[in-house]
């Protein structure tokens, strides 16, 4: 078999540019599945042919370009009920339906990659309206510039919220915000000083947060000069943000984690600093770079393919996108939470740290048991699939092709030979029915090499 | 039965001064004994504020009767417990196991600098941190998911469980083990595919994996142990016979699920579980009747199932709340946001009875409860007594533990 994954090339310039298919190293299914879970939630077998087809820089810029989905909009019905009602529950199975549905799932995931990292929640900002607003930018506007996301942080209700912005005075600036803006936001330890933060504290006091609405009084903002960096100014909260924008740490800290969520877990320096400067260079808008990088030789690495562990998310919202059919979303998120990620009630400011950490015992169970609901009609989450259309082989096919044919319809192709075996022989037992058919794909998912990205 | 290392190991229970995270001496647990050969702590949240006075009535204080002349539980309705403190008569089930020395009361716990949002004080209890989340923001993290951090994940299995569908408390919430949740045993036991065991399911990760596939072996491994762990669970749920039968209630079916998980032999520690609806601003009567009962008939059946199967030592309850009320009842026959209450041990190797100071209903801060023991020493003392762990690390600075609490 041709190992048509190469090890990452040392320059980094190299490393960025186009993967080229070549007879050692062909440009195959495995590749556009790849894409296809990573830069948004896997997909079907027909999305990856196409990728395939398209080739790397196509495939890339058909994704991160898709137009918004306008079909979307049906979900927003009955929004405004919802938004009244506080029922976090609702507003996460809004935003897995999203997910599951969406022709440009690319926005989706970088909303998730920003919810990850401004990571706010529902736990103690305690308003559905205000959670949803900060994600519904996060899905709007994620693809464009991280700069005016980052200052719309700065006044956003359940931001205010959740970093105590909405209790901070000019008499009293509370601090935690500026701090995880230099800390988490943007610069990461070592980039900043203690006096910086408290002095960026005072630049984004002013805030308060009514009916899960931010409201500006400028009596309680601090207008007095502030030095922030070694810069001296009667900064706001957008300057603020520009200043830690514009700090010479800000694009290696985003690019690396940029990189860490699409791409690998431990990107080499060089990459970081490379994906660093194009980010810089594109004033911090995602689009351009995340074209970039869905084509490059680094994203095709050894190093990286499947070397992530899927996040609840991934894997569940990945085996339904393949599956095809309806799902009623509040059970879906029911198993998230069971998996270990609730949507919009991240477990702190630091997102979801992810990893091998994603399984243990309870996990894993939730996971698998997740794979035989949404591999049977009917079931928790009230089902409806046509397995015997999914895999459009007709009944009298040999086992071999049926699992086969499970396999590509998984993006699965990293299977090794005993494993193949083992379900070849398990399938003889099981027939080509619906029943037997649902039954295989459920021990496909539930393979280890299944939650591997 | 000989004297086992574990029993040796607990046989001194001074503390060292050591500043390492776990107590070397509970280094045994790394060779994995069954899990009820580990002590075991269960929390048991009563959300919303428990009124605190009338869960354990003064019995001859005019000041009580003064402020509740509605709600106030007459002296010859309370189940004896103390002779200054009985205990509400929805609580009758407990009684057997007070009298056999098992149920521990510590009075007037709470906040320093209390605070009636139910939100911030929570907060408090769940981070042991009197600025709650305020100091540390969205980063807080909560004192079980602290402890355990330190316990850290055993044989594949993390050392506490939430039991509940609701989201999960900030109090689980630590730095690198996520607390999985689970809503019934039944649930967390792995389905078997159609037309085949779950065995099969377990075969297949049990497979050999392509050598460049180097992240598939280890999650076969963490696979393989949860199907292990799945097997024993389903074993247990089959076999499960309560000595006592739970009620079938919310809480009753919460430590029905503990019970079954504890009898499969999950290395768990630390299980969390809820009960709410302790806010009784009005007609608290029949509301705090109702949560009293469904509170003690589930304690009842969960300390006495355990026990007759010889575990009863072994496992310790705590329960608290995140306020006690208004010492004086409101227009509206129910109790508003309070300060300190009593917190309730039962098992385990508590000494029954009551501990800390009686509530002092001459002397109260704006009409409420006076804190008289600091809540962090509470789980100073759960910490170090019970799970043998130093309670330092974990809470963040220094609480001396309750003495002759646990024995």
């Amino acid at each position: 078999m041709h190992e048509p994954f190469a090890p990452i090339p040392a320059d980094p310039a190299e490393a960025l540019s186009p993967y080229v298919s070549s007879a050692g190293a062909p440009w195959d299914i495995r590749h556009g599945a790849h894409l296809l879970r990573r830069a948004g939630f896997g997909g079907s077998a027909e999305e990856a042919a196409a990728a395939v087809a398209a080739g790397p820089e196509a495939a890339a810029r058909a994704l991160v370009r898709a137009p918004e989905d306008a079909g979307l909009a049906e979900l927003d019905e009955g929004l405004e009920t919802l938004l009244a009602f506080e029922q976090p529950m609702r507003l996460r199975a809004w935003w897995v339906l999203r997910m599951v549905r969406t022709k440009a799932p690319v926005r989706e995931k970088v909303g998730l990659f920003l919810h990850g990292h401004f990571a706010t929640g529902y736990r103690k900002v305690r308003s559905v309206r205000a959670m949803h607003r900060q994600v519904r930018l996060f899905l709007d506007q994620g693809l464009g510039s991280f700069r005016s996301i980052a200052r719309a942080m700065a006044s956003d209700a359940a931001m205010l919220v959740f970093l105590d912005g909405a209790r901070s005075e000019r008499s009293r600036p509370n601090e935690n915000f500026a701090r995880e803006l230099m800390e988490l936001f943007t610069l990461g330890r070592g980039n900043y000083s203690e006096a910086d933060i408290r002095e960026a504290a005072r630049a984004f006091t002013g805030w308060r947060v009514d009916n899960g609405a931010a409201r500006f009084r400028a009596t309680s903002f601090d207008a007095k000069e502030k030095t922030i960096f070694g810069k001296r100014d009667a900064f706001n909260a957008e300057a603020a943000v520009d200043l830690c924008v514009d700090h010479p740490a800000c694009a290696p800290f985003l690019a690396r984690k940029l990189l860490q969520f699409y791409c690998m877990p431990q990107p080499p320096d060089p990459l970081v600093d490379a994906f660093a400067q194009k980010l810089a260079a594109s004033n911090f808008e995602f689009a351009p770079v995340l074209e970039t990088l869905f084509a490059s030789r680094a994203f095709y690495s050894r190093e990286a393919h499947r070397s992530m562990v899927k996040s609840p998310v991934d894997f569940a919202i990945g085996a339904l996108r393949a599956l095809g059919g309806r799902v009623a979303g509040a059970s879906l998120s029911d198993w998230l939470t069971a998996m270990g990620q609730s949507l919009f009630d991240p477990p702190s400011v630091k997102g979801w740290d992810g990893g091998p950490a994603w399984i243990h015992a309870a996990t894993w169970i939730a996971r698998v048991n997740f794979a035989r609901d949404a591999t049977l009609a009917g079931g928790s989450m009230d089902r409806e699939l046509d397995t015997v259309a999914l895999f459009a082989l007709g009944d009298s096919i040999e086992a071999a092709a049926r699992v086969d044919r499970a396999l590509d319809v998984l993006l699965l192709r990293d299977v090794a030979a005993p494993t193949r075996e083992l379900l070849i022989a398990q399938a003889k037992t099981l027939g080509a029915g619906e029943a037997g058919l649902s039954s295989l794909l459920h021990r496909i998912i539930a393979l280890p090499e299944y939650h591997i990205s | 039965m000989t004297l086992s290392r574990r029993e040796f190991l607990w046989g001194s229970l001074a503390v060292p001064a050591a500043r390492a995270l776990v107590d070397p001496r509970w280094a045994w647990s790394l060779e994995g004994p069954p899990a009820l050969d580990s002590r075991v702590l269960v929390v048991l949240q009563l959300s919303g504020g428990n009124d605190g006075l009338n869960f354990a009535p003064p019995l001859d204080d005019d000041l009580y009767r003064k402020a509740r002349p509605r709600l106030g539980i007459a002296k010859n309705r309370c189940i004896p417990f103390h002779p200054m403190i009985g205990l509400h008569p929805e609580l009758a089930p407990l009684r057997a196991i007070a009298d056999r020395g098992e149920l521990a009361m510590v009075s007037s716990v709470g906040v320093p600098k209390p605070d009636r949002s139910h939100f911030k004080s929570m907060e408090v209890w769940h981070t042991a941190k009197l600025e709650g989340t305020e100091a540390t923001g969205g980063r807080a993290s909560g004192w079980i998911g602290r402890t355990a951090d330190a316990l850290g994940v055993r044989e594949g299995a993390a050392p506490a469980i939430h039991v509940g569908s609701t989201e999960q408390p900030l109090s689980l919430i630590g730095e690198k083990v996520v607390i999985p949740s689970v809503v019934s045993a039944e649930r967390a036991v792995a389905q078997a595919p159609l037309g085949g065991n779950a065995a099969a399911l377990a075969e297949l990760a049990s497979s050999p994996h392509s050598s460049a596939d180097a992240l598939a072996a280890r999650l076969a491994d963490a696979a393989r142990a949860a199907y292990s762990f799945s097997d024993r669970l389903q074993e247990a749920v089959k076999s499960f016979q309560p000595a006592v039968p739970y009620p079938q209630t919310g809480l009753g079916r919460k430590f029905r699920t503990i019970a079954q998980i504890l009898e499969a032999g999950f290395p768990v520690r630390i299980f969390h579980l809820e009960l709410d609806g302790f806010d009784t601003h009005a007609n608290q009567e029949a509301a705090h009747n109702a949560l009293l009962s469904e509170l003690a008939g589930a304690l009842a059946a969960f300390h006495g199932d355990l026990t007759k199967r010889g575990h009863g030592e072994k496992v310790l309850t705590f329960a608290f709340s995140e306020f006690g009320r208004r010492v004086k009842e409101n227009a509206s026959g129910g109790t508003d946001h309070g300060a300190a209450g009593p917190v309730l041990l039962l098992g385990g190797t508590v000494r029954g009875g009551l501990h800390g100071q009686l509530p002092n209903l001459a002397r109260l801060d704006d009409g409420d409860l006076v804190m008289e023991t600091d809540f962090r020493r509470v789980y100073a003392t759960v910490l170090a007594r019970w799970l043998q762990l130093l309670p330092g690390p974990i809470l963040e600075g220094e609480f001396a533990p309750l003495e002759k609490l646990i024995a």
